[in-house]
């Protein structure tokens, strides 16, 4: 009796040791990475600060990169040191999961909304980040001008060129594009290639083919032929291969363009000059009747922790901070996008209606992020970009898409 | 005379030893890398990854069949050696004319000079808005004057002449001060004594001028070549490579090979020809000019 009194007198000391352990304050230096500028900035630092007000030990050092974001964390994973937390920007799985600690048993991580998984879950099922946001987007519209011009919104491909063909007789631009910014081209072949590709009974097997290197890229075919009618019908405004993106919600604003492939904050600068402009999304048109218009949507804010970070317990911490519903609506409200966890409310302005519009309407991940080797992107771009200025051909778009693809994937 | 004491350094020791951190900083900034740079072009590294694998000259190989790879080599020759010849044009006229004395030369040497202390990524964007579809001051005076708008940078061979002649803007105020030093060191006799035998001005610019200018030529034409030649900033700010790849220099290509198409091996062995084409280059013409030089004395 005496021996079992003292073993479980041992017990409860070593386990009120361990909660001791752990009612410790956290302490130790966290270096954060992230892009955030100007109102996202300083919603990030509120948050940041936050964090640190509960835990005075750890002091929080936010290094702020922003266009060179991608390019610096390309070095620093070449040089193998990373910062403890960092933006993975959509890439959580096909660029950074190499360098990412699995946060499955992280307390927020059963409320992820279910239709992130497929671009957050790698084969194993684990998880690399909180994510704070969906990138949920669709063709961004003038709505007052497709509504003067006594259109519907479009569901189909020849529904969309008919609107651009009525745009473009009344004088105005069908899709204006900042081709300056070779993401811009890019953008309609990675929103429109599901349309072609991944919308309809063969999706599933076609999406099987791309991830295993066995996609017969004539297919691509279509996906640079919408392009191209956009170019060739005269419905892309004149300098689309050489447009700033400085103008780009100008010209939603100024009511000259019709539709814009981009992402919703292009919505979230145009509000920023004129509040009441009547602008929006609107689902991606399916290749023909036979099949539904769609969303894209995606990882977007969310954030990892190096999984050789010497400060793993803080960076946990603060991921737990950050996901806490007020910090997530936060996120969420600056930059105009849907939070990435379940029972999360956000008031997203004038983007409030549409997400309700179409909150029943069929998603399917970023084409690029999901089917595509990290690095086609770049290709994407440039065929994009060469396509609209002349400079490629469709036939000639594909084969260089092909032997991009083939590269890419050899690296593996 | 002096004798040479004991625990005293020797001339020899004293200059290694002043030379040693200018010799440290080029093995740690010229040599490693270029060393590394050579070694990561015989792989097919992706730029962050951990794992890579060496594929041997494969890079090289591909050099010559790549589109890119050409359109940007072609590029480049013409925005080093057409941006260097009018910046040589250009800098021989601007010298002549503002080495004579007259009011304000100093403001318009100034002026002219100016371009050249600005980053080449400012004054690309300057010129990108100049030049712009709408809203471009080059297209406002066409149509002032009646015309229709241009989309100047949105076909790539336009857009990469439109780039070699902002360049040539940008750097002939450099061209000119070198020039300017240059015939200032003509002495005036020479010129007196052309006068009494009765030659012109023209006889004497292509006699005595261009003759005495060679070691200025040598120079200029090598500091604008290999500038030239390595050109970035303006192609970044002016078109971003585009329309598709058709304005890229063979320095932008580096950089969207290594961190866009995320093909750092590839890259690299672009980066490998760059440094021994620009090496190559300025010898050969260093070498030309020498031989005129000795020519001309």
């Amino acid at each position: 009796m005496k021996k079992a009194l003292c073993l479980l007198l041992m017990a409860a000391m070593l386990l009120s040791g361990i909660a001791a352990a752990h009612a410790e304050p956290l302490s130790g230096e966290l270096i954060i990475a992230s892009r955030y500028t100007g109102v996202q900035g300083d919603a990030f630092t509120s948050i940041i600060e936050g964090f640190q007000a509960e835990n005075p030990g750890v002091k929080v050092e936010n290094q702020v990169f922003t266009s060179d974001y991608e390019d610096l964390m390309k070095a620093k994973m070449a040089a193998n040191d990373l910062p403890d937390v960092f933006m993975t920007h959509g890439w959580s799985i096909m660029r950074y999961k190499e360098y990412l600690l699995p946060l499955n048993d992280e307390p927020w991580a059963k409320d992820i909304v279910q239709g992130l998984n497929s671009s957050i879950l790698d084969e194993d099922g684990k998880v690399y980040v909180l994510p704070n946001t969906i990138a949920w987007t669709g063709v961004l519209v003038q709505n007052e001008l497709l509504n003067e011009l006594g259109l519907e919104i479009p569901k189909t491909v020849e529904e969309f060129m008919h609107c651009c063909e009525v745009a473009k007789d009344a004088g105005y631009v069908g899709v204006y594009m900042a081709g300056k910014d070779t993401r811009s081209p890019a953008y309609v072949l990675n929103l429109i290639a599901p349309s072609f590709l991944l919308n309809g009974a063969d999706a599933a097997e076609i999406g099987a083919s791309l991830q295993d290197g066995s996609f017969d890229w004539g297919k691509w075919a279509a996906v640079n032929e919408f392009l191209m009618a956009l170019k060739d019908n005269g419905y892309l405004n004149v300098d689309c291969a050489t447009a700033d993106t400085a103008f780009q919600s100008e010209t939603l604003v100024a009511k000259e363009s019709l539709f814009i492939f981009q992402r919703n904050s292009v919505l979230v600068e145009a509000w920023d000059i004129d509040p009441e402009a009547d602008l929006g999304f609107i689902p991606l048109p399916a290749k023909d009747a036979s099949e539904e218009a769609y969303l894209v949507g995606g990882e977007s804010q969310a954030f990892g922790i190096w999984k050789d970070s010497k400060n793993i317990d803080a960076a946990k911490a603060f991921l737990a901070y950050m996901a806490r519903p007020e910090n997530i609506k936060l996120i969420a409200e600056v930059c105009g996008e849907a939070p990435g966890l379940e029972g999360v409310e956000v008031d997203s302005g004038n983007l409030t209606k549409w997400f309700e519009a179409w909150a029943a309407t069929k998603t399917l991940p970023w084409f690029d992020r999901v089917y595509l080797p990290s690095g086609m992107w770049a290709t994407m771009r440039d065929t994009g970009s060469a396509l609209i200025g002349g400079e490629s051909t469709i036939e000639k778009a594909g084969e260089t898409m092909q032997a991009s693809y083939e590269q890419l994937r050899s690296q593996k | 005379m002096f004798k040479k004491k004991a625990g005293v350094a020797s001339d020899n020791q004293v200059v290694l030893v002043m030379t040693l951190p200018a010799v440290l900083l080029m093995i740690v900034f010229v040599a490693v890398p270029l060393v590394m740079g050579v070694q990561i072009s015989l792989t097919n590294w992706n730029g962050y990854s951990q794992d890579f694998t060496y594929n041997g000259l494969a890079n090289y190989k591909k050099l010559f069949s790549d589109p890119m790879f050409l359109r940007a080599f072609r590029n480049t020759i013409i925005y080093g050696f057409g941006s260097t010849l009018f910046q040589t044009i250009l800098g021989v006229l601007y010298a002549l004319l503002l080495q004579r004395a007259f009011a304000l030369r100093g403001l318009a040497r100034t002026i002219i000079y100016l371009p050249a202390m600005i980053a080449q990524l400012l004054v690309g964007y300057v010129w990108y808005f100049m030049v712009q579809y709408n809203r471009g001051a080059l297209n406002d005076i066409v149509m002032m004057l009646g015309g229709t708008k241009l989309d100047w940078l949105g076909v790539g061979d336009r857009a990469v002449i439109i780039i070699m002649i902002i360049n040539t803007l940008n750097f002939c105020g450099k061209a000119m001060i070198i020039y300017i030093a240059g015939l200032n060191s003509i002495p005036d006799m020479y010129y007196e004594a052309a006068s009494v035998d009765g030659a012109n001005g023209w006889q004497q610019f292509w006699g005595i001028t261009m003759p005495q200018l060679i070691p200025a030529i040598t120079t200029s034409t090598l500091l604008n070549l290999i500038g030239g030649l390595k050109m970035f900033g303006l192609v970044i700010s002016t078109t971003g490579g585009g329309p598709g790849y058709s304005t890229h220099s063979l320095s932008s290509l580096i950089n969207s090979l290594y961190f866009s198409y995320q093909d750092a091996g590839y890259a690299s062995a672009v980066g490998v020809f760059t440094f021994v084409f620009i090496m190559a280059v300025s010898i050969v013409i260093r070498w030309y000019l020498a031989k005129k030089e000795a020519a001309a004395q």
